[in-house]
């Protein structure tokens, strides 16, 4: 079979399954689970099959895969064609999209099985899967906008998926509303993009092309905005807020939307606009500052949080931003690694806490759980080895792609972002073993309950992924190849460091990190550990408090917006709008009932309306014909 | 299958089956079973005998020997006739559950159908005006006797009494249109009235000028443009629904492509001459029927008088038509398709819900289907969607392909016009939804028998729905590119002959 | 002498419309109706003349042939409007305008 129709049921695989299940659902509400079950798991695996195919075929053979579907919209100079295109970039984001994704929903089959709104999640979850291959796919930025503004719904239904609780509800308009925040800025700037070099067509290659047309000015301008609607989707500060709260959704959903696919969004998005941000170093620059920024304060956070979700949340958002600080300085096939990388760890650490939570009947607060390492070994152990990862320890795939972006940070000499990093990741290193001293050391509090295999085998799974997945891009002080970087082609700045400063580093951080896990081992781990960690002092109650962040904005935006809101449903609504708009129709029923009054059915009546218009025509052309 | 053995055959089956019908009606073997069956069954051998007609290949073909070049059969005529039968085919199916419940539907309503679908295939394929005239008539005079086939309800009758004498007296304004062509050319052939007019000065035309005004009257009231159009909501109402359904979708195709033919080919050069009037007839047809559909609370009336805005939208789209681009006639014919699937689709709808009983169907009557028949009610808003010209239907591309046409035609403020009086729309299909959702059921739920009509019922939906979003993915099912694609040649058809 | 003809065709045509307007009688619309056919017949018979070619008279057969079908509608029209309503007043068949709607 042609490679591009190939390419096409990758991408629709999902939704149709998506499609069926929901007409299943509503047609026939009281069929068996199996069936669900069946369409669900069916098309991520293919779809994971045929993206191993596809993938193999781009990187062996060398092949771009384009599929023109059909033109969406053709309005004289305006074209658009819904349109595929694989290329190096998008085949590595479908080479962890396509294959986690497949696992999550395996997953999903144990940890939703008890659920009444099974068929729901399912339909919602594939959907999400073909908006993400959509997002990933896309061969021009509609197209991407498309499965862009696309994963975002998904994941505000799935976030609010247990909707009889208004918190849930509330944490997924609060992650749909700031996602608008960073969509605003998205749609901006595709619009001035269009605007600028849309003529020669919209596909990312054209772009490419005639990027040199724009001014700086406006690059830098197109450059920020793309980066707002990053930080929308990929949780930087200052729009992080809502990640946190996602965790309202099934645990599935945290670990495939809001840890290993969409959240990496923005990532995929600023590596697709390379060229553009290589052309615009003081937004990259910021970009970097951001990032670093971001991880920061989400490392400091995660470190003072209880929930093991929300934990996790925040160090995926911490780990968020070493991407942004890697792409901002110009290293954007690391920035993708890591992408690649954190999947797989940041995906079974999140199933791994999923299984504890169901196993510990819905507990999420770590101070509640405590010595599961005798009750739940295996998860021990792979919670163990992602762990490690997170932290950057050798062999881990987390090594390979954080200490390369440690690296090159050092390298571009920017220091102060480097020492923000070193330090992020040595908290990062300390909260993952805080939490997971406090989850699997202590006393057993809670009895822990076998956990289902279907469960266990895809964390297993994910667990080889971890260990063996780093290997694909080993940097040439280890004697690799940096076969990725090499394939992505992405428009990197490379920046050599000698062997000795490289070995240096890595063996600094290296130390600092066997510190904090030393130090988190005194604290929480050991015999002698109180496992108490109230607020002592002022710094640690602020840092509980998330930085009063939350509150901050409530402040500064939630409650002016609210009052004006309120001013504008009061006056300018109901007096103005809704009158007027009432007055119109009013208006217009006034006429009408007058005008249907010479329809009042007399056939006489009509006939003389015909010889009205006839003699209105000969009017008209006697005149014309005058006038000739 | 070109040829004229092809021809003759697409134009001899319709008849004889109706003779057939007709004459089996009167014996013991009459079922109507078995007029319903055989008449699908025509159907589907007519579809059958064109789709291999429907090439890529331009063609024109006229009959010298046969029909005295009367007759043309074209790539524009094939694929005419291919939708008046399918637009036959979906009326006669989703109105299957009301044809088989009700007991008006006598032989001789079988036999009528497939003669008015006679007339509108002569009518595709005329190319002369007395026999466009008697294709007309064959097509009208049966609708006619349709509409009034219950002749026991008053409300029939007199809606057959409107129709038929507004439609004689229409019809005798294109007579007199046609004697003073005739009078001027000395032929009623397209080709030589076409010629007639290149070889002569504007000054030595005035009776063709004022002849075509005059057929320009026909067509309007067939079409339902204001103030021709007064009769729609009256015969509408009067017919039983399938009927209406046939009329509002199939028969207002038929008369488009005598329209196009007409303005495309013989009247394309003094076309700018007739541009106010059909901008005129527009606007006015617009704000009335705007008006009409508003105040209306049977759905029936309301679909009747908002059938009237969408011949606006129509006109707009036919003053559009420029010398140079085929836009405009595309667009018309885009539009064609979309309306007829969404309106034989709500009509169909109706019927299926009114269960064979000729009874008012209100908005009131709505209430609470949404829960009860979610499929129906589905479905119902998928067509009331595209009627309103929601994205991703069918519907919105037809009017997006409309009002871009109008725009780039320079009527700006007839499109803007247009925009509004579909803004008005959202009003009243709204209604309709707003109906079906938001309000409890009032009675008991009511079971709807025959899956066939349903299936088509969903099938047309999915249709407006695949229409509107388009897409060559599934090669085998034509999406909204692929039917721009063929109005694009039928209309290049057109061209080749009449240039 | 073409111009007579067209004259009186004229005069026919008008009275045919201003029948269909005025009269109430359906039968005498029908006959009205009727007239305007027959108006246009007569001119082209005469144009037919002129223009010393057959196909006028040829259309004007078919246009009675149409007339006729016609005819035979509008019998069974008076005969349904009649067995309903006792009566053949084009004004009281209204029961489907706008009056009565809703």
């Amino acid at each position: 079979m042609p490679l591009d129709i190939l390419l096409n049921i990758l991408l629709l695989a999902p939704f149709f399954s998506a499609l069926f299940i929901a007409i299943i659902a509503l047609a026939q509400p009281s069929s068996p689970k199996i069936i669900y079950s069946i369409l669900a798991i069916f098309a991520p695996l293919l779809s994971a099959f045929l993206a191993l195919i596809l993938i193999y075929e781009n990187y062996f053979n060398g092949i771009d895969i384009h599929s023109e579907i059909f033109t969406w919209l053709s309005v004289s100079a305006f074209h658009i064609p819904f349109s595929l295109h694989l290329d190096a970039l998008s085949s590595l984001m479908l080479l962890f999209v396509a294959p986690v994704g497949f696992l999550i929903h395996v997953y999903a089959l144990g940890y939703m099985k008890d659920d009444s709104s099974y068929p729901r999640f399912f339909a919602l979850f594939n959907l999400f899967m073909f908006f993400m291959f959509l997002l990933v796919l896309g061969d021009n930025p509609i197209m991407m906008f498309l499965g862009w503004e696309g994963v975002g719904l998904s994941s505000y239904a799935l976030i609010s998926f247990y909707y009889e609780d208004a918190k849930n509800v509330a944490a997924g308009n609060k992650a749909f509303i700031l996602n608008r925040i960073g969509d605003f800025g998205f749609l901006s700037a595709l619009m001035l993009l269009f605007i600028s070099i849309g003529e020669y067509g919209f596909s990312f290659s054209t772009i490419e092309l005639h990027l040199h047309e724009m001014s700086a000015e406006r690059i830098n301008l197109i450059a920020a905005l793309l980066f707002v609607g990053a930080m929308g989707k990929s949780a930087q500060f200052p729009l992080y807020v809502w990640l946190p709260d996602a965790m309202a959704g099934p645990t599935p959903v945290s670990a495939l939307i809001h840890a290993a696919t969409m959240v990496t969004a923005g990532v995929y998005m600023l590596a697709r606009f390379s060229d553009l941000y290589a052309m615009s170093e003081s937004v990259s620059l910021f970009i970097a500052y951001i990032g670093a920024f971001s991880a920061l304060i989400a490392a400091l956070m995660a470190s003072r949080e209880f929930d093991i979700k929300k934990i996790l949340a925040y160090s995926t958002m911490s780990q968020l931003g070493y991407m942004f600080m890697a792409e901002g300085l110009g290293a954007y096939s690391f920035a993708i690694f890591h992408v690649f990388t954190h999947a797989f760890f940041k995906a079974l650490l999140f199933m791994g806490a999923g299984a504890i939570i169901m196993s510990l009947h819905h507990e999420q607060d770590i101070r509640k759980m405590g010595g599961l390492r005798k009750s739940l070994p295996m998860l021990f152990i792979m919670m163990l080895i992602a762990s490690l990862s997170i932290s950057a320890i050798a062999p881990l795939n987390g090594f390979f792609s954080k200490d390369a972006i440690m690296g090159h940070i050092f390298a571009s000499d920017a220091y102060i972002i480097y020492g923000i990093a070193l330090f992020t990741s040595i908290l990062t290193a300390f909260y993952m073993f805080r939490m997971l001293f406090f989850v699997f050391y202590g006393e057993e509090k809670i009895k822990a309950v076998a956990v289902s295999k279907t469960m266990i085998i895809p964390i297993a799974l994910l667990a080889v992924g971890v260990i063996l997945s780093g290997f694909l891009n080993v940097p040439s002080s280890f004697g690799g190849s940096e076969s990725i970087s090499i394939w992505l082609n992405l428009p990197d700045i490379r920046e050599f460091l000698d062997h000795t400063t490289e070995f240096t580093l890595i063996g600094l951080n290296t130390f600092f990190i066997f510190v904090a896990i030393f130090v988190a081992y005194l604290k929480y781990g050991s015999a002698t550990a109180t496992r108490e960690d109230v607020d002592k002092y002022r710094y640690q109650k602020i840092i509980s408090n998330k930085f009063y962040i939350d509150e901050l904005y409530h402040i500064l935006f939630v409650k002016p917006l609210y009052k004006m809101s309120k001013g504008f449903d009061v006056y300018i609504n109901h007096k103005i709008i809704d009158s007027s708009i009432h007055r119109t129709i009013a208006l217009y029923y006034y006429i009408a009932s007058y005008y249907r009054l010479i329809y009042d059915g007399s056939v006489r009546l009509y006939a003389l309306f015909m010889v009205f218009g006839l003699s209105g025509l000969f009017i008209y052309l006697y005149f014309a014909l005058e006038a000739m | 299958m070109f040829g004229l053995p092809a021809i003759i055959i697409i134009l001899a089956v319709p008849v004889f089956t109706a003779l057939f019908i007709l004459l089996l009606g009167t014996t013991k073997y009459y079922s109507k079973k078995i007029g319903y069956r055989l008449t699908v069954i025509t159907l589907l051998i007519l579809v059958y005998l064109l789709s291999a007609d429907l090439s890529t290949a331009h063609s024109t073909l006229l009959f010298k020997e046969l029909f005295n070049e009367m007759l043309i059969y074209d790539t524009y005529s094939t694929l005419f006739i291919l939708l008046f039968i399918l637009g036959t085919f979906l009326s006669l199916s989703i109105g299957k559950s009301y044809i088989y419940k009700s007991d008006i539907f006598t032989p001789e309503s079988f036999s009528l159908i497939l003669f008015s679908l006679f007339g509108m295939i002569l009518l595709a394929m005329t190319n002369e005006l007395l026999s466009a005239f008697i294709a007309l008539e064959i097509a009208s005079l049966s609708v006619y006797v349709l509409v009034g086939i219950h002749h026991h309800s008053l409300r029939a009758s007199e809606a057959f009494f409107k129709y038929l004498l507004l439609g004689s007296f229409a019809g005798s304004f294109y007579l007199l249109g046609l004697m003073l062509i005739y009078a001027q050319v000395g032929s009623t052939h397209f080709n030589q009235i076409a010629m007639f007019m290149y070889t002569h000065p504007i000054s030595e035309i005035y009776l063709i000028v004022a002849g075509g005004l005059l057929l320009m009257i026909t067509i309007m009231f067939k079409i339902a443009a204001m103030p021709f159009g007064a009769w729609v909501l009256d015969v509408y109402e009067g017919a039983s629904l399938p009927i209406t359904a046939f009329m509002a979708g199939t028969f207002k195709i038929a008369i488009f492509a005598i329209a196009l033919r007409l303005f495309i080919g013989i009247f394309a050069q003094i076309k700018d001459f007739y541009d106010p009037l059909i901008v005129a007839s527009a606007i006015l047809t617009l704000v009335s029927g705007s008006l009409l559909a508003m105040v209306q609370t049977n759905i029936k009336r309301m679909l009747a008088a908002s059938s009237i805005v969408h011949s606006g939208y129509l006109l707009i789209g036919l003053s559009s038509i420029g010398e140079i681009g085929t836009y405009a006639t595309q667009s018309i014919l885009f539009y064609l398709i979309a309306y007829f699937i969404s309106a034989t689709g709500a009509l169909g709808i109706l019927a299926y819900i009114s269960n064979g009983v000729e009874k008012e169907i209100s908005y009131d009557s709505l209430k609470g289907l949404g829960r009860q028949h979610p499929f129906l009610s589905a479905a119902l808003t998928v067509f009331m969607l595209s009627l309103a010209g929601f994205p991703s239907t069918i519907g919105f591309l037809g009017k997006f392909y409309i009002f871009t046409s109008a725009i780039e035609a320079g009527y700006t403020l007839l499109a803007l016009l247009g925009i509004l009086a579909a803004f008005v729309s959202i009003y009243y299909y709204f209604k309709v939804i707003s109906m079906l959702y938001f309000y409890e059921a009032e009675g008991e739920k009511v079971v709807y028998g025959e899956a066939y009509s349903f299936l088509f019922i969903m099938l047309s939906s999915v249709a407006v729905l695949w229409g509107g979003i388009g897409t060559g993915l599934v090669s085998f099912m034509p999406g909204a590119n692929a039917i721009t694609d063929i109005t694009h040649l039928v209309i290049e058809s057109l061209y080749i002959f009449s240039n | 002498m073409l111009s007579n003809y067209l004259t009186l065709s004229v005069i026919l045509f008008s009275i045919g419309i201003i029948g269909v307007l005025s009269r109430k009688n359906i039968i005498v619309i029908y006959m009205s109706i009727e007239l305007l056919l027959n108006a246009v017949n007569i001119s082209l018979v005469a144009i037919s003349n002129t223009l010393q070619s057959n196909e006028g008279q040829v259309i004007v057969l078919m246009i009675i042939a149409i007339a006729a079908a016609e005819a035979a509608l509008f019998m069974a029209l008076f005969v349904v409007l009649f067995r309903n309503k006792r009566s053949l007043d084009a004004d009281i068949f209204n029961l489907l305008g706008e009056k009565n709607a809703s």
